[in-house]
């Protein structure tokens, strides 16, 4: 047997499906399982793990809150999410709570799931932990506690791009930003990939919906090219396929629902904006955000891809295209 | 058949004023608002009318009463005058031919022996001159003999009286006419000349113009009656006295040719004044039984004022009798219209809400069945995941195997291939080590279908529960295990409510009860999720069953938050919910407590708030007969 390359914690309170993902994952990692959350974070107290696997739904605990608890407990360890069908609201909290790194459907590819976790394993190994999260200290808690959120000043520097044909979204973002941080609009995906291309971008925001097309092209070009740009996506009770690729693809670092609240838009913004200047910091870092390359379906080259968009978002005009070298990477260049 | 009418007027405009919306008036036709208005103004019209026509009847009436009168009057009065007329004619008449009898007198007494000759005497004097002189017009426009005529005639006159005998004559006359009723005497020659008269001045005169003169002249007498207020008489001046003047033709005696006029003055006055009293007497009475004529007429028309008033007021009470008929019964119609429409309005809302009750209890069908497929999904997904995963596992694994085998069967093949005990082998090396299978590996290729096998165990459980949840393979109504359904329905539940929450069975034996089992096990479903529900955080739903007095008992407990006092009462109601808007509907219960009374049994419940509730379905055995065929 060759060298295991990750310690894997897998969770699930049904036996025959950590057997099963024994088998899968036994040969290449070191393989623990635990049937409850209980179990689990007990394992992570002893144990240096790597990746960790969850099953959303768990009798007394959610996968979610799990690796909610999971992310402050041993914040190196990469998180990944299973479950049976796709919960919207799960959805939006493995993001924003639990920060997972993939969110995979049941069941699960053979192929793909062990390739992801050797993935997240390289990257854990080679990074250092990112700054363990303030107790309890996320923004929806915040709001729902009543506590005064306004108060929070941003003080980056970098710039922020709206994009989206939402007029509420902008002013939204105006208004959460104060004036220390320059924000730029964009209403379609044109002139956000002139936008992007012109300068450097922070924090991308972006309707999950603009026009026909969806988010998540964008997202998942600019993540590849800019890896140290974050982005924060408006979901709108949407597509979960749409959401799931947002984040598999896109490692979305918050989705706002919809209809959002001006505080909690200001406290993301914050902490996005926080994120970005520590993915500028740190490489490593960088790199626990990286993102899946694009499913076959989708596999054209990122020009192709942008060309496309621009042409579904504005069929009639001439295209007024970006220089090929500004837009063409290889994909490559992503897990550098 | 007033009522009919209206109500018949009433639903045509109703049908055409018809609107949609709840408690939204429509422009409504107000019948008894607008038969009041019409029914006022037309008897108000009607009273008028009459009160217009008797007052026309009534002046009418009095017009025909005062032309009555008039006539009367008129009678009357011509009949006075009349009366006097004759009476004076009579007199006038009776005193000419007195007069003319006395003439004839005078005549045969003193003509042939004093007058002719005096007569003759004064005729010789001419008078022509006198007669050629010009009349003048007097104020009236008569021909009127002027001054110097008069003067001339004056003169002849006083030539006559200058004349011999003349004082004799005078009287001889005035001693025939002594104590008589003549008052005076004038004797007329054949030229009109005044050739003698008692009144000595008058002596001269010319009466050729006189009527009275120029009918004597020709042999008639003229008489006509005067009033003379001053009166020169034989024996003195008179006042204020009624006179006839007569003009009398003097024939020669023996003949009848005129030869002299006579005027002659004769005093009517005490006749004439009895004429007088007698018109007077009759004018008094004529007067006075036109007083009592005027009072009678008078008291005619008020009668008849007061009849017709009391007509009036009969026919007016008459009317306003009508009109309170009539609104009585408009108003009647209009209340019966009134209710049938609310009556209508509320059958519309009740339709409306029984729609949307409807629609609400799909819904909520619809939803708490979504939510059971996504809890089902999720139950097969995870066998289904395991399952695939091994599978592929154990295919992935096979090819090794295969590589294995077909090793072991080069090497077998070779064996039997070549005779003698010892096989000398000439493999590549590589060849053989490629064989990284191990015995062992079998064995967890076998435990990994085994899980497989599991896998497609629960897979199939799960199938069967669903079948014998909905039981649409069996007929609507059956003899059916309670304690089967609970089962299935704790089994689906468990996939719908989170893990924190325990479900407990514990089930007593039950007889077989003739029951739609796919709606009890929607109620028994409906019941567990509810009380999962109610559980915040750990508990515990126990669900329990027994036999009692005759009744299948079906007990769902939990350790949840209870129910609220102020809830309770209202548990069962329409619409009424706890949940937030898109959870829940509000008509579960409801529809549980339905279809558990339809099967004859009913739903109890006890609760303590903050240890939880305990639901109780009781159906009772025998008393199933009545069966529902759907909720």
């Amino acid at each position: 047997m060759s060298e295991k390359i990750g310690k894997v914690l897998c969770v699930d309170d049904e036996p025959h499906v950590l057997r099963a993902l024994q088998w899968l994952l036994n040969r290449e990692f070191e393989v623990h399982t635990a049937t409850s959350a209980q179990e689990g974070l007990r394992l992570l107290r002893g144990h240096d793990f790597d990746v960790v696997v969850s099953d959303q739904r768990m009798p007394e605990v959610t996968g979610v809150e799990f690796l909610r608890q999971v992310r402050r407990v041993a914040p190196r360890a990469m998180r990944i999410l299973l479950t049976g069908y796709a919960d919207l609201d799960a959805m939006v909290r493995s993001v924003n709570e639990s920060e997972v790194f993939r969110f995979i459907n049941k069941p699960w590819d053979i192929k793909e799931l062990p390739r992801m976790i050797a993935e997240a394993a390289q990257i854990a190994r080679a990074s250092t932990a990112p700054p363990v999260p303030p107790q309890r200290q996320d923004a929806a808690a915040a709001i729902a506690l009543g506590q005064q959120v306004t108060t929070v000043v941003l003080h980056v520097s970098e710039n922020i791009l709206v994009v989206g044909d939402d007029p509420e979204v902008h002013t939204a973002v105006n208004q959460a930003s104060g004036d220390s941080v320059q924000v730029r609009h964009a209403f379609d995906f044109d002139d956000a990939v002139r936008m992007l291309n012109e300068c450097p971008v922070g924090v991308i925001v972006c309707d999950v919906q603009v026009g026909k097309l969806d988010a998540t092209r964008l997202v998942r070009l600019m993540k590849a090219k800019y890896p140290e740009t974050v982005s924060v996506v408006f979901s709108d009770q949407n597509d979960a396929k749409i959401m799931m690729t947002l984040i598999n693809q896109g490692q979305v670092y918050r989705f706002i629902p919809k209809p959002f609240k001006p505080g909690f838009i200001r406290i993301v913004l914050n902490a996005a904006l926080k994120r970005h200047r520590e993915l500028l910091d740190s490489p490593a870092l960088r790199r626990r955000f990286a993102v899946e390359p694009a499913a076959q379906d989708t596999a054209e080259s990122p020009q192709c891809d942008v060309r496309l968009a621009v042409v579904t978002a504005t069929p009639r005009q001439p295209i007024p295209m970006v220089p090929a070298a500004d837009v063409a990477f290889s994909a490559a260049g992503v897990n550098q | 058949m007033w009522e009919q009418v209206l109500r018949k007027i009433f639903e045509t405009s109703a049908t055409g004023a018809r609107l949609p919306g709840h408690r939204t008036r429509p422009g409504r036709f107000r019948l008894v608002r607008y038969f009041i208005i019409a029914g006022v103004g037309a008897f108000v019209l009607a009273a008028m009318v009459l009160a217009w026509q008797e007052r026309e009847q009534r002046i009418f009436f009095r017009r025909v009463q005062d032309h009555q009168r008039e006539f009367v009057i008129q009678l009357q009065s011509d009949f006075a005058r009349r009366q006097d007329e004759v009476a004076r004619r009579d007199l006038l008449s009776v005193h000419e031919s007195g007069n003319v009898n006395l003439t004839r007198l005078l005549a045969n007494a003193l003509w042939d022996s004093d007058i002719a000759p005096f007569v003759a005497k004064a005729q010789a004097i001419p008078v022509g001159h006198c007669h050629a002189l010009p009349d003048v017009k007097d104020v009236n426009g008569l021909a009127a003999p002027s001054i110097q005529k008069k003067a001339c005639f004056a003169n002849i006159g006083a030539k006559i009286r200058a004349l011999a005998g003349f004082d004799a004559l005078h009287a001889k006359v005035f001693d025939a006419m002594k104590k008589s009723t003549v008052f005076k005497i004038k004797v007329y020659d054949l030229r009109g000349v005044t050739v003698y008269s008692s009144d000595h001045n008058q002596i001269g005169d010319d009466k050729s113009s006189n009527g009275g003169w120029q009918s004597a002249v020709t042999g008639k007498p003229a008489s006509q009656l005067s009033h003379r207020d001053q009166f020169g008489a034989f024996e003195g001046v008179l006042h204020d006295r009624d006179l006839i003047e007569s003009y009398l033709p003097v024939m020669a005696p023996g003949t009848d040719n005129v030869v002299g006029v006579f005027e002659v003055y004769s005093d009517v006055t005490p006749f004439l004044a009895q004429i007088k009293g007698t018109t007077d007497q009759i004018r008094a009475s004529a007067a006075s039984r036109q007083a009592s004529l005027e009072e009678v007429a008078a008291r005619n028309q008020q009668e008849i004022a007061s009849m017709a008033n009391t007509g009036l007021l009969v026919v007016i009470s008459w009317l306003a009798l009508l009109f309170a008929v009539l609104f009585v019964i408009v108003h009647r119609a209009e209340r019966l219209l009134r209710a049938q429409e609310e009556e209508r309005l509320l059958r519309a809302q009740e339709e409306e809400r029984e729609h949307a009750r409807q629609q609400l209890a799909q819904s909520e069908k619809m939803a708490s069945l979504g939510q059971m497929a996504a809890g089902v999904a999720h139950q097969l997904n995870t066998p289904l995941a395991f399952s695939h995963s091994n599978i592929d596992l154990v295919l992935q694994q096979l090819e090794e195997i295969e590589r294995a085998l077909q090793v072991a069967s080069r090497f077998a093949d070779i064996v039997r291939r070549t005779p003698g005990d010892q096989v000398v082998f000439n493999l590549a090396r590589s060849q053989v080590e490629s064989c990284n299978v191990r015995p062992e590996d079998v064995g967890t290729i076998r435990e990994m279908l085994g899980d497989v096998l599991h896998g497609l165990d629960q897979m199939s459980e799960l199938v069967t529960h669903l079948l014998n949840f909905t039981r649409l393979d069996r007929a609507r109504t059956s003899e059916f295990d309670i304690n089967k359904g609970l089962t299935t329905v704790v089994y689906i539940a468990r996939s719908v409510i989170p893990g924190r929450v325990r479900v407990v069975e514990a089930y007593a034996e039950l007889p077989l009860l003739r029951c739609n089992a796919s709606l009890l096990n929607q109620v028994f479903l409906n019941l567990i999720s509810n009380a999962a529900q109610s559980i915040e955080g750990a508990g515990t739903v126990t669900v329990r069953s027994r036999f009692e007095r005759g009744r299948v008992q079906v007990e769902i407990a939990d350790t949840g938050s209870g129910i609220a006092p102020e809830v309770l009462p209202h548990i069962f109601d329409n619409y009424y919910t706890t949940k937030s808007e898109g959870e829940g509907t509000g008509l579960g219960l409801t529809i549980a407590r339905n279809i558990v009374r339809n099967h004859g049994g009913d739903i109890e419940v006890l609760t303590r708030v903050g240890q939880g509730s305990t639901f109780t379905v009781w159906l009772p055995v025998a008393g199933a007969q009545a069966l529902p065929k759907a909720a």
